[in-house]
């Protein structure tokens, strides 16, 4: 079972630390248009939702490479582009939904997150905790439980205000 | 290769619509970034005698130089010019968080350098290599909100960072203020809109080279890891002394200001309440932002992963982030209405004031009208009532549209004190003009010779605070053998224990000056000082207490080394502060200040204060002036102007600076 970069955009604050993480470990330098991570931002400085691959179960990038470059980690179930391989034709970029893949403007070959070898850094560093590495069969229960911490809060103080 | 720096400066003049760049590493072995580099800039771009509002006044941004370099919590870019609020004017930088400074270095710029006035009103888009003048009348007239809003819309750009002055900047309002995200500071808007200048937007999308990123991600781990003991720590404490579990908002999320009423009331009683008058106050609990936090807090947010930057929403007011200050103007105008206090600070951050100035002047007027030496005449009718959440917001409305007691009010709350009279003249309290805020100097005397020996009014001085004793506080909370270690340590390090006692004058000269290069070290190397608070293990203050602070956190020195590639020592680091701090000495020097504008407000030493443990204490005005040559003395400057001295400029390599001050007379 692979473990997935579970996103909770309520908690982002959009400092983008996971952009300058991601390129520092990727690429050595501080850089987020190179990071395979992205904060979107909305017109108002306080919308902010980090975008990055969930490694789809089908992964379009994958079906429609004309040149095989797109193929899944065994270890840890990324998908990984083979810069060699790669030809810039951006037909990845069109396909994935998300725009979690993209040619970086440098090099001309697509750039995606490889979840750094099972340990990615954006996580990390993500101290609001609106990054986590989750296990995929634990994504359902892991958003339920948040869900509902508000509501046995209150059933909680609810309770021991009666029994009082 | 460079490391670490983008390696431009970036010169506009609006008056010609020309752009020019020159290399930035003229400067960087002197000043090395942010405030330094601004420093030198000021002092090499400016003539004397020009006024704040002149188009020559230079207006320089600049990027902290670990901004955007992937250290946690660097996240900070200086703002320099003349200051329109001082009287008379001088140096004046304000240093804010926010992702400006990040920014600037991707487009490729470690300063700006803005000069001229546009014919009309204008505002500029640097975008990498390019930087337009664009038309920015349809924008005059507006608010900061609606501005960064339609600009970002305008640019089809949500990831510009900008800089925004409102309608208090366009009014040329003394203490107006240049508002980015989640904080302002210091009034400078007005110098934006002497300049017809509405906005500032930066994008960029290169990046900054680092020496050794794998040395920079694990020393951001270490910084997480601090993090987590600290807060560890915070929940264990609670547990021993029997106090409910911290909230998240007790650990410093949301916004930090809320934790204001438990530190300077309940732990070092040092809170002043009203007009600069005493500590006590029946209703001082209702002012717990912390508890105000458990319904209002809507979302954090924040430059760094600290996040101390709170959004905050408020029904049929609105959502925006609630910054620190407010916090402490409800004790001046002892109000208890947060969420008013709210609707007043979002109004401010719209119109682009200084919440910090106008509420103290608002508390100043409160004070006139309780002691019948003005009426609600005065105020156009507005009755200044204490704890009046609508005498604030109307004043805040009268002074950014210049209207009424506001118009005068706008020139700097010294013209509407000469206004009111002798008697209401003789009750401001200010120094160099900017009337004196809320943070108490009376026990607490080594914040009382920050201030008065700072280089700019404005903002809050450097002295660590925490590095002193609160004996009450550390007796109360069980901390009695902490407490007895501290005064060991102190009697070694400064061979008494009163040095590390808040209102003794013992040894204040040394951790002054100690702090002004700790502080301007941070500002230069765009540090967050909050960050350094909760990610520095060495911050420590329990292991700090009783000993000189620290003026170069170790974990600093190694990021500085692993970014730049460089192998400086804390040393360097150091003097490049002393540099800093002696080259905007130089600035206000060359202007004619000397040792007798080294003050502070009048009121400290005069009136004591009224209640609480520290009722009956001032500053002794000659205690102040002896421990100020005690300080000179430490700098290299003279004594008796208070001018750094001949050798002290050769010892800091400053001969361009020294030479011109020569020239001028202005030196011994």
């Amino acid at each position: 079972m692979n473990k997935l970069i579970m996103i909770d955009p309520d908690k982002c604050t959009g400092c983008g630390q996971c952009e300058m993480s991601c390129s520092l470990e990727h690429e050595g330098e501080c850089n987020p248009t190179l990071s395979r991570i992205k904060i979107a931002k909305g017109t108002s400085v306080f919308i902010s939702v980090p975008v990055t691959c969930l490694q789809c179960g089908t992964a379009l990038c994958m079906e429609v490479c004309p040149v095989n470059a797109i193929s899944r980690d065994s270890k840890t179930g990324a998908y990984i582009v083979d810069a060699e391989r790669c030809v810039g034709c951006r037909l990845c970029e069109m396909a994935c939904p998300l725009g979690a893949i993209e040619i970086r403007p440098d090099k001309h070959v697509a750039m995606k997150c490889d979840l750094c070898d099972g340990e990615p850094m954006c996580v990390k560093f993500c101290l609001p905790g609106a990054l986590t590495y989750v296990l995929e069969e634990k994504i359902g229960f892991v958003r339920r439980r948040e869900a509902i911490k508000k509501l046995s809060r209150s059933l909680e103080k609810i309770t021991l205000e009666s029994a009082r | 290769m460079v490391y670490g720096w983008a390696g431009t400066i970036l010169r506009i003049d609006l008056s010609r619509g020309k752009v020019s760049k020159t290399p930035s590493s003229e400067y960087t072995r002197l000043f090395i970034g942010g405030r330094g580099i601004n420093s030198k800039l000021m002092f090499d771009e400016s003539k004397p005698g020009v006024s704040a509002f002149d188009p020559e006044n230079p207006i320089i941004l600049g990027a902290g130089a670990l901004a955007g370099t992937g250290i946690l919590g660097m996240t900070k870019h200086t703002i320099t010019t003349r200051s329109p609020e001082q009287v008379p004017e001088g140096f004046a930088m304000q240093c804010s968080g926010g992702s400006l400074a990040a920014e600037m270095k991707y487009a490729g710029y470690d300063h700006i350098v803005i000069k001229g006035r546009a014919e009309k009103p204008t505002y500029i888009h640097v975008e990498n290599n390019d930087t337009a003048f664009k038309d920015a009348s349809g924008l005059w007239g507006k608010g900061t909100f609606d501005t960064n809003t339609i600009l970002r819309e305008e640019l089809n750009d949500p990831e510009v960072k900008i800089l925004a002055i409102g309608q208090a900047g366009e009014n040329l309002v003394r203490f107006a203020t240049i508002e980015h995200e989640y904080r302002s500071g210091t009034g400078l808007g007005g110098v934006f809109g002497a300049k017809n200048l509405k906005a500032i937007a930066v994008r960029g999308t290169r990046g900054i080279k680092v020496h050794d990123p794998e040395t920079v991600l694990s020393i951001n781990e270490r910084m997480l890891e601090t993090h987590k003991k600290n807060v560890e720590e915070l929940v264990r404490e609670a547990r021993e002394q029997g106090k409910p579990e911290p909230s998240r908002y007790d650990k410093g999320f949301g916004t930090i200001g809320a934790k204001a009423k438990d530190y300077f009331f309940d732990d070092t009683e040092q809170g002043v309440v009203g007009y600069l008058e005493g500590f006590e106050w029946n209703d001082v609990d209702k002012t717990r932002g912390v508890d105000w936090l458990e319904t209002r807090s809507y979302r954090d947010t924040g430059c760094c992963p600290f996040a101390c930057a709170g959004l905050v929403s408020v029904p049929g007011v609105g959502i925006d982030v609630m910054r620190c200050y407010p916090f402490w103007n409800l004790w001046q105008l002892k109000m208890t209405d947060i969420d008013k206090m709210f609707e007043a600070t979002m109004l401010m951050s719209d119109y682009g004031i200084d919440n910090r100035n106008l509420s103290m002047t608002v508390s100043y007027l409160m004070k006139l009208y309780e002691m019948g030496i003005i009426t609600a005449k005065d105020t156009d009718g507005v009755p200044m009532d204490w704890g009046s959440g609508d005498a604030l917001i109307e004043t805040v409305h009268k002074v950014a549209n210049r209207k009424g007691f506001g118009d005068v009010l706008a020139d700097g709350p010294l013209k509407l004190a000469e206004k009111l009279g002798p008697k209401a003249k003789k009750l401001f309290m200010h120094s160099r003009g900017q009337i004196a805020h809320g943070d108490e100097r009376r026990s607490q005397v080594g914040y009382a010779l920050a201030e008065a020996v700072d280089t700019h009014r404005g903002t809050e001085s450097p002295f660590h605070g925490p590095y002193q004793i609160w004996e009450r506080y550390m007796k109360r909370s069980g901390q009695e053998k902490e407490m007895k270690e501290a005064y060991e340590r102190a009697k070694k390090t400064f061979g008494t224990k009163k040095a590390i006692i808040p209102w003794e004058w013992e040894s204040k000269p040394i951790m002054v000056m100690n702090a002004q290069h700790g502080w301007v070290l941070n500002d230069i190397l765009g540090a967050c000082l909050l960050a350094l608070d909760h990610f520095m293990d060495e911050k420590s203050v329990k292991k700090q207490l009783g000993t000189l602070p620290p003026t170069v956190e170790p974990l600093i020195l190694s990021s500085f080394n692993a970014i730049t590639g460089l192998n400086v020592d804390e040393k360097y680091l150091i003097v490049c502060a002393e540099r800093t701090w002696n080259v905007e000495r130089a600035y206000n020097v060359r202007e004619g200040f000397t040792r007798d504008d080294d003050t502070i407000a009048e009121g400290w030493h005069e009136w004591p204060i009224t209640s609480g443990p520290h009722k009956g204490r001032v500053v002794d005005k000659a205690k102040l002036e002896k421990a100020k040559s005690e300080l000179y003395k430490l700098r290299g400057w003279d004594t008796k102007t208070g001018w750094p001295t001949k050798e002290t400029y050769e010892r800091l390599g400053l001969n361009d600076v020294e030479k011109e001050l020569r020239r001028l007379g202005r030196l011994l």
